[in-house]
């Protein structure tokens, strides 16, 4: 059985690398959204990259001077292992070799990343500070965004305009405005789902004000798939709330409010949004056309790639030679990571991506039912089920795979796991 | 505990926000460069230039006008041994920002893009280096004719306080000019001052055979072309002429009257009255889709007097920027059939009547550097 890792007798070289795995973590955490700003100067390294390698040493070291296995159990080794045995699978046969295990090497990183992070989350205190260190960098994010779009004094990371609309997207952390749409559902997903961030008053008002922000940055990204997924979020926590009524009222009072001064304040950016929200339904619309015909066409490929696929990283090159309807061959990536992972890895490497995130859903599951007495652990758990849905359902209209924030939310989410049923064996234990 | 959690939050937060101050800082003093035109950078320094030419042309598209963007697709396509394509994108690397006060402020009738960047200026030195190994490789198409009118624009950015332009006119002269031409109109004078920015008084003052101005405009493309039916009632001896060109203001000018339209994004339409050929109207649209442009661009023009000439004109970029179906509509009511692709970024000039779509006439530019010049000869 494993302790977490506060609970285990500890020397001071232990604990003193323990401190610096935290703070590793926290500054990796906080630099998610930021990821463009945060790079270390003089290189082109970003702060996610360069923490997370010395997480991981720090993490193998730590455990090995405490005379434990280098790597934590998380309850979904059958997934992971699997998952990386089609990855593997997908090689010999690669399209593009070098491509291929390139995106192995960073898949393997990736995995190293999530197996320290999630030893790391096992501490219950980590769990106090990622999400409100999370909050404040998406708010921060989200308000430089906004002065990048009225003001300019912060540079955005993107700033592009949509062809033909003429709708400009900005986003202040990433180099993507729908990447940094993601994150900013993240936060959105603590915000609304873990309870504590409002219970007393400084508090709700600094999230009533960060959750401002993020909106605001999530707006001006114009990411129509995260502005649906943001609706979701919110219905769904309405649906699970004790006091629906209340909540319900609520959402309807801060919509109408909002809606209105923005309205008053900002005609052009709500103009803006509702084009961008309108364009979906039209059949010139190459973003909504990507991810439909496109869907169609891969899908054939992906039939046809075989049990291995065409190799890791190849779906670019794999799919390079599809027209669309009017004879034209549109420079979009597969916006669905599914389908993107089974046309690179084959229907082998789908069941195997199926069964790893069946068994993240199941670990989290299990974890809830065991903790039916501790809410205070419920509340820590239940924004993971948030932010896991949330990228569950942007991966079913975008291409995010090699993406380090994942790794690092999902060893979060599985250190909240293990940390929760010895939370409840210690009370059930004192209780004894 | 050694060191509490909050502590630690705090220092991590700290850390990564003096990161993103030192990245700030130090984008300014890169002079602002967007990433993805650094990118682009990075690709040209380790000379992969296929990435780089994909990259650039994909990158063109969404900044049409942005100098850091221009330059760099400037080097690749030195590398790549084509001189002219060089020369226009060191021409649109180096190209001035329009003086505010020589522009109108016509308001668009819809939704426009926000003015685009144009990211800092490129070191002259550096334009330097480019231009002499492009005039040592390929020395004729630097002398060609629109080689040395962009050699003339990128001589002024390198060395501003030497250049008279006036003086360039006049080696203007390989281009053979029509054996009957007319003489050269005051239009004439006004476009060819307009493409240089300087006077059209001091064109005609170095060139009164206008001999250079007519071989200047003809290298541009520029052909005459008969004025539409319903602007030559009473106005048989007036010429006029359209300039549209990149970032720069547009222009319409008949006899010695210049009307200097707005810059940067957008159309500009102006209604030029049958009678008297006065201006009755103008405006501006940019065409986003699912705007409310159509209906609105077709009730300003069942607005003007049905005798009316339009004359249109447009930038490389705005022609890029309009949709599908907006441009379906403006050549179904006007007759357009040279509308340039977005993907070419040409600068766009036509005239048409209202009343009938039978004589319209249109203009592209020869390149996305290249002014469209579109001058209108007197009916018979």
């Amino acid at each position: 059985m494993t302790m977490p890792a506060d609970t285990l007798p500890q020397t001071r070289t232990v604990r003193v690398l323990s401190a610096m795995e935290r703070y590793a973590l926290y500054t990796m955490v906080f630099s998610l959204p930021l990821q463009g700003l945060a790079i270390v100067p003089g290189t082109t390294f970003t702060v996610t990259k360069v923490l997370g390698g010395l997480i991981v040493l720090l993490c193998v070291v730590r455990r090995i001077l405490g005379r434990e296995f280098p790597f934590v159990r998380t309850g979904i080794e059958s997934g992971v292992a699997l998952f990386a045995l089609a990855a593997l699978a997908s090689l010999p046969h690669s399209i593009a070799p070098a491509s291929s295990w390139a995106a192995a090497s960073t898949l393997a990183q990736y995995l190293l990343l999530f197996y320290a992070v999630a030893d790391i989350a096992r501490n219950a205190a980590v769990h106090a500070c990622v999400p409100g260190l999370y909050i404040l960098a998406a708010a921060i994010s989200g308000l430089g965004a906004v002065d990048a779009y009225f003001l300019g004094h912060i540079p955005a990371t993107a700033d592009t305009v949509v062809q033909h609309s003429h709708i400009r997207r900005i986003a202040v952390g990433m180099q993507d405005p729908n990447h940094q749409a993601l994150l900013f559902l993240f936060a959105v997903a603590f915000l609304l789902f873990q309870e504590r961030v409002w219970r007393r008053w400084p508090s709700f008002v600094l999230s009533a004000f960060a959750l401002s922000s993020v909106l605001a940055g999530l707006v001006l990204t114009m990411s129509r798939a995260s502005w649906g997924v943001f609706v979701v979020l919110v219905l769904a926590r309405i649906a699970v709330a004790k006091r629906r009524m209340a909540w319900l009222v609520a959402t309807g009072v801060v919509v109408l409010c909002g809606g209105l001064v923005c309205a008053l304040m900002l005609p052009g950016v709500v103009d803006t949004a509702k084009r961008r929200a309108l364009e979906l339904g039209r059949g010139g619309d190459a973003s909504a056309a990507s991810r439909i015909w496109h869907y169609a066409s891969v899908m054939e490929r992906a039939e046809k790639s075989g049990p291995f696929g065409h190799g890791l990283d190849t779906a670019h090159i794999a799919i390079a030679s599809l027209e669309d309807p009017l004879g034209e061959r549109p420079a979009v990536t597969v916006h669905n990571a599914p389908l993107l992972l089974w046309l690179e890895t084959g229907w082998f490497g789908l069941i195997c991506y199926g069964w790893l995130w069946s068994c993240i859903w199941a670990a989290l599951i299990t974890a809830w039912l065991e903790t039916r007495d501790n809410p205070t652990k419920r509340d820590t758990l239940r924004p993971y089920f948030a932010v896991l849905s949330t990228y569950a359902a942007v991966s079913l209209v975008m291409p995010f795979v090699y993406y380090s924030g994942f790794p690092v939310l999902l060893g979060c989410l599985i250190g909240a796991t293990r940390a929760a049923p010895a939370a409840r064996r210690a009370i059930a234990s004192s209780m004894e | 505990m050694m060191f509490s959690d909050r502590a630690l939050a705090i220092a991590a937060a700290i850390t990564v926000l003096v990161l993103a101050s030192v990245q700030i800082a130090g984008h300014r003093d890169r002079g602002g460069v967007l990433p993805e035109v650094r990118a682009l950078q990075a690709l040209v320094t380790q000379g992969d230039m296929d990435k780089a030419t994909a990259l650039s042309q994909e990158l063109l598209l969404r900044h049409p006008y942005y100098r850091p963007l221009h330059f760099s697709t400037a080097r690749v396509m030195a590398a790549r041994g084509f001189a002219s394509s060089t020369l226009e994108h060191l021409v649109l690397a180096t190209a001035p920002d329009p003086t505010p006060s020589a522009s109108l402020e016509v308001a668009a009738l819809d939704a426009c893009p926000p003015p685009e960047k144009r990211g800092p200026l490129p070191h002259p030195s550096d334009v330097r280096a480019i231009l002499e190994d492009i005039t040592a490789r390929y020395p004729d198409d630097v002398a060609s004719p629109v080689g040395q009118y962009r050699v003339e624009r990128l001589s002024r950015f390198m060395q501003p306080a030497q250049r008279k332009p006036e003086d360039f006119l006049r080696r203007i002269t390989d281009v053979p000019v029509q054996q009957n031409a007319h003489p050269t109109s005051a239009s004439e004078y006004a476009a060819v001052g307009f493409v240089l920015d300087i006077p059209s008084g001091a064109v005609r003052q170095q060139d009164p055979d206008g001999i250079h101005t007519r071989a200047l405009l003809e290298a541009l493309g520029t052909t005459e072309t008969r004025t539409p039916s319903c602007a030559t009632a009473s106005t048989s001896q007036t010429y006029l002429t359209v300039v549209a060109s990149g970032q720069s203001p547009y222009s319409l000018a008949a006899q010695e009257q210049t009307l200097v339209g707005p810059a940067g994004s957008g159309w500009w339409f102006v209604a030029v009255a049958g009678e008297d050929q006065r201006v009755a109207a103008q405006s501006r649209f940019c065409f986003p889709d699912l705007g409310d442009s159509e209906p609105a661009f077709r009730e300003w023009v069942d607005n003007l007097p049905r005798s009316s000439m339009i004359v249109g004109c447009a930038s490389g970029g705005a022609v890029s920027g309009m949709s599908n179906g907006s441009r379906d509509m403006l050549r179904q009511m006007f007759g357009l059939q040279r509308i340039p692709a977005a993907e070419t970024r040409l600068s766009y000039a036509f005239a048409a009547c209202l009343q009938s779509t039978a004589d319209t006439v249109e203009a592209t530019a020869l390149a996305s550097d290249l002014p469209a010049v579109l001058v209108l000869e007197p009916g018979a």
